[in-house]
């Protein structure tokens, strides 16, 4: 529920290039037998709150700060996202300027100072189209195909269940689950975006009470090389009016 | 960042000096960048073969040599042989510390390329300089009493374009100093007259942009209209990075330009900048998301698409720039504007004018060091959609114009002039 606002920079980072994934993975020996996916999917629900504290949530409200270390750049990011698909995001870079990008349950839209307003096509409206679905981290029929436990291994220094979720529109991820929490602490995938496929590589971090959920503060994405740092500034729960998610003027002029 | 021609980026490398280190510290540090330098290629270049260099045995070979180096500077020097072992470019260190850094902020505000005469003064950018003598034609001949001709003569590279870029770096150097100081400049006319000028050094014009690692730059932007015959009109757009502060006034100038008889972009000195804009501003040229090219890196491929700008930042509704375009180049054009130039023209979309490009067009990231140098890395190959690597080559101008001082010293920009002449000759048609 968190990471849907968090990938918004990636525009950004395809500014430029290279992807170096550094999967901290290594086969354990002597595994007791795995669990089920929907066992350890359940338990993620469990500990981040239930399942009907999640259902009762309409909308989500997130503050964040950004920075890429390495490349010494920082930034704001503000996201909004709704039941059942509706999501908007407000990125702001220093020497970059104002990134936006939105899914209003049908169009897909971005505009930022380098490309201009542009509508999302064919893979990366998929993506995007996925990564807006509000129920995702329930992993319910409407949205997962199927899941798949693979192995238990290492992740961010953590043991984890090494799942591969095959959703609906087709999309695949690799999800890993604490073994000890029960938390989501990471996804790898390709990413669809307008320029291409990129590998990207998603932890969360620092699992704090919002609300009646527990959330991750920190989100680390990994694409093109680069490493960006998502710190959470607040959560706000049922505050986002429908208007949040129209289209701006320069996107309704363009589908006109 | 796709992002900015690293050779350029080395004489304009103005960051605040930190203050010295001990000789332990400083070789412990040198030492951690070294290693940092080459781990970061090994992840991330984008031919796992290093085009059959032995990444591992060159670090085995230098490293010690960064153990033993007896400066900071020795050490820096270390690491810009095993930059300069991959043959590429964009391989850059940067340091606000060493000797290559300028010795200002300042500079005697001109642009200067040198020529096989010698260093030619090619426009002058601040009006008081003007009024001071200062003039395009221009060579020069001492600056501070400093011979002109040693330091061009002194220049390295493997080859004579590398060279000419070397030279020009020493001589942008010389030229650079505090603000508000005098340069003393003997030059020499077109006709052989010499003259001795004192010129201020200025911080030059412009928006001062800073982005990430790189040294903060002064982003101009300049639009106007250009008369042709028969009572038509041309527009003439130049910018000297690719950042986005420009990118509204593009927008703007395509705005007042959109139906013009012809456009003229000067990308003459553009060293580059955010390779990520040439799809926007493709776009207020092509109706259709034409491929532009692909960047490939060690993990992927991604593509740079035109995005036609059907919609204003007011939300009308317009229709991209659809007649002449010309881009003048020279031999400081870089990077992202090779990309631009080469993939348009490659398009069939512009026709180029000027001469032949730098030939540094590879996707670059920096990072920090250690010792707080900064390194910029390659991290992708770069392909036109019509397949052409811009990597060495550069852009070769559909109508090479060499520099002329005579003609310079005149008030001719032969490049502009090629450039309206062919505007002018397209049929009103097209």
């Amino acid at each position: 529920m968190f990471r849907r606002g968090a990938r918004r920079l990636v525009p950004l980072l395809s500014c430029s290039a290279a992807i170096c994934l550094l999967v901290a993975t290594s086969p354990q020996a002597a595994q007791a037998p795995l669990p089920s996916a929907r066992s350890i999917v359940d338990r993620s629900i469990k500990v981040t709150g239930g399942a009907e504290a999640f259902k009762a949530l309409r909308s989500i409200h997130v503050k964040a700060s950004v920075s890429i270390p390495s490349q010494n750049m920082t930034g704001e990011l503000d996201v909004k996202s709704a039941r059942p698909n509706k999501v908007v995001s407000h990125g702001k870079v220093t020497g970059i300027g104002d990134l936006d990008e939105g899914f209003d349950g049908k169009v897909a839209w971005m505009i930022d100072p380098m490309n201009g307003p542009a509508l999302v096509t064919g893979k990366a409206l998929t993506q995007r189209t996925s990564d807006a679905w509000f129920d995702a981290p329930l992993h319910a029929a409407d949205y997962v195909r199927t899941m798949t436990v693979l192995a238990q291994e290492t992740f961010d220094k953590r043991p984890a269940y090494k799942v591969k979720v095959v959703l609906v529109s087709g999309l695949e991820k690799t999800e890993f689950f604490d073994v000890e929490t029960g938390f989501l602490i990471g996804i790898e995938s390709v990413h669809e975006l307008p320029m291409g496929s990129v590998p990207t590589r998603e932890t969360f971090r620092d699992f704090r009470k919002y609300g009646a959920l527990m959330m991750p503060a920190q989100q680390i994405e990994r694409v093109l090389g680069l490493e960006q740092i998502v710190t959470i500034s607040s959560y706000e729960f049922n505050a986002v009016p429908n208007s949040a998610f129209d289209l701006p003027p320069t996107i309704k002029a363009l589908i006109k | 960042m796709t992002r900015t021609a690293g050779a350029l980026l080395v004489a304009a490398l103005v960051l605040a000096p930190s203050p010295p280190a001990r000789a332990q510290e400083w070789r412990a540090s040198a030492t951690a960048a070294f290693d940092d330098v080459w781990k970061t290629i090994a992840d991330t270049f984008y031919d796992p073969t290093f085009g059959g260099l032995d990444w591992a045995a060159v670090a085995a070979e230098l490293r010690p040599r960064v153990l033993a180096a007896a400066t900071p500077d020795e050490a820096r020097g270390v690491v810009r042989q095993m930059l300069a072992r991959l043959k590429r470019s964009h391989f850059v260190l940067l340091s606000a510390n060493s000797q290559d850094a300028l010795p200002g902020e300042a500079a005697v505000p001109a642009e200067v390329r040198v020529t096989p005469d010698g260093a030619l003064v090619v426009r002058v950018t601040d009006a008081a300089a003007s009024r001071a003598g200062l003039a395009a034609g221009q060579l020069l001949v001492r600056v501070d009493g400093r011979d002109v001709a040693p330091l061009i003569a002194a220049a390295e590279g493997p080859d004579d374009r590398s060279k000419t870029l070397d030279a020009w770096r020493r001589v942008i150097r010389v030229l650079h100093g505090a603000n508000g100081s005098t340069a003393n400049l003997q030059v020499r006319e077109a006709d052989g007259r010499s003259s001795d000028l004192q010129i201020a050094r200025a911080l030059g014009a412009g928006e001062m942009v800073t982005l990430g690692n790189l040294p903060p730059l002064r982003v101009e932007f300049e639009s106007r209209a250009v008369t042709l015959a028969g009572a038509r009109r041309a527009g003439f757009i130049r910018f000297n990075y690719w950042m986005t502060s420009i990118a509204n006034r593009f927008e703007q100038a395509i705005d007042q330009f959109r139906h013009d008889a012809g456009l003229i972009i000067d990308m003459r000195g553009n060293p580059g900048g955010l390779a990520a804009m040439i799809g926007g501003i493709a776009g207020h040229l092509m109706a259709e998301p034409r491929v532009l090219g692909t960047m490939r890196t060690r993990e992927t491929q991604l593509t740079f698409r035109a995005n036609p700008r059907l919609v204003t930042a007011d939300a009308r509704q317009v229709m991209p720039y659809a007649g002449p375009v010309a881009i003048l180049v020279d031999e400081l054009t870089g990077s992202t504007s090779e990309i631009f130039a080469g993939a348009l023209q490659g398009l069939g979309r512009v026709r180029v004018f000027g001469r032949q490009t730098m030939g540094q067009a590879l996707p670059a990231l920096t990072k920090q060091l250690p010792n707080g140098d900064v390194l910029m890395y390659v991290i992708g190959d770069f392909v036109t959609a019509a397949g052409k690597s811009l990597e060495g080559d550069g852009v070769i101008p559909d109508v090479t114009i060499l520099l002329s001082a005579r003609s310079m010293s005149a008030g001719h920009d032969d490049v502009v002039e090629a450039a309206v002449r062919w505007v002018d000759s397209v049929p009103r048609s097209r």
